[in-house]
């Protein structure tokens, strides 16, 4: 799935989740137009009172209501608090579906990037209120997506044209001769995995093995694979490597 | 100043000529021969997996050849020393220059994967 797909299905799921939030707040519009809540509590058979209202009928009421409506939001798992600059403030369900739709998208977004870049962390700001925090999730998001793309731009992560691969035996650049021809038959089926050229640029003819992650980017030695790489590409990595 | 020569495998096909402090290297683009900055001259070269390059930096009048250089441009050079680097950071060769700028010239064998990269210095 590219990542406008995935930001494309996001979407559709807030929008999912939003009219969720108008049904449930249809509910509560018309539960309140009842003179009595057939949920509020009553005094048991048996007793006095037996079948009268009963309980803290306000204060409730507008609980098991809340229930409900995060019940048709997310069955349970939607917020209805958010904690901002050491406050707690309470979300409507719109508000509640936006903000759980935005870090949805946040989250993913910089997954993708930590795969590539494991040191890179968003913009932090600094808000005051429920609207302006889910703004600055979505700055985070568009910030992770933005970082994301220029990441794939310059080969930092198996690029666009990725297909098939070859386990680096390790960092080193002593290929043997059955790695060079393996990539360079990848490399003539498929191209360039950052910019899809069948043309590796080199008068060898050989298209360069790409360690993914780069070397540098490696910091924590997991495992790596090799993908033909046009000879401008490889150059355009290094170049961005040595001035990020 | 002297002349000295390497054979380096070169990664990701890209040397740099700078300034020993100035780190303002040029956006690569993938798509010449070289690319500058005030302080810095990036040099496409031969790829790691294709071999080595044959890399000389020295006086111009000294390790120049007698045809034209492939690249004539001036580099600020404030601490008077010259640095040849190779992706990440990693110098290969250094010499000392007279000037706070300096003339660098540069003989390759034409080609983008070049493997023949001879600086020269005034």
């Amino acid at each position: 799935m590219t990542p406008h797909e995935r930001t494309a299905l996001l979407r559709l799921r807030s929008d999912h989740a939003w009219l969720r939030v108008e049904l449930a707040a249809l509910r509560v519009r018309l539960a309140l137009r009842r003179k009595y809540s057939a949920d509020q509590p009553r005094v048991p058979a048996g007793n006095p009172d037996g079948g009268q209202w009963t309980g803290d009928g306000g204060n409730e009421r507008w609980r098991r209501l809340a229930d409900r409506a995060r019940w048709a939001t997310g069955r349970g798992r939607a917020p209805t608090r958010v904690r901002i600059n050491e406050r707690w403030h309470d979300l409507t369900p719109g508000q509640a579906a936006r903000l759980q739709a935005a870090e949805a998208e946040a989250r993913d977004a910089l997954r993708q990037v930590r795969q590539r870049d494991p040191e890179w962390r968003p913009s932090r700001s600094l808000t005051e209120n429920v609207e302006g925090h889910i703004q600055a999730v979505q700055a985070e998001a568009r910030e992770a997506q933005a970082r994301l793309a220029e990441l794939q731009r310059v080969g930092i992560g198996p690029g666009r044209f990725a297909a098939e691969s070859v386990p680096a035996r390790g960092p080193g650049r002593d290929f043997t001769a059955s790695e060079r021809r393996e990539i360079n038959r990848i490399g003539r089926e498929t191209g360039c995995h950052t910019c899809g050229t069948q043309e590796p640029g080199t008068r060898s003819n050989n298209f360069v093995p790409d360690h993914q992650l780069p070397n540098a980017r490696n910091i924590r030695g997991r495992p790596q694979r090799l993908y033909p790489q046009c000879l401008s590409c490889s150059q355009r990595q290094g170049g961005w490597m040595t001035n990020d | 100043m002297f002349v000295q020569s390497q054979l380096v495998a070169v990664p990701n096909a890209l040397l740099f000529v700078r300034d020993s402090w100035l780190k303002d290297r040029p956006s690569i683009n993938g798509a010449a021969f070289f690319w500058t900055t005030r302080s810095c001259v990036a040099v496409s070269c031969r790829p790691d997996s294709d071999g080595e390059t044959e890399l000389t930096l020295g006086p111009a009048p000294q390790v120049g050849l007698t045809r034209s250089p492939s690249f004539h441009g001036w580099i600020d050079t404030p601490t008077r020393r010259v640095l040849v680097e190779i992706v990440p950071g990693v110098i290969v060769l250094q010499a000392e220059v007279s000037g706070l700028s300096t003339r660098v010239q540069i003989w390759t064998d034409g080609y983008r994967d070049t493997g023949t990269v001879i600086v020269g210095l005034d």
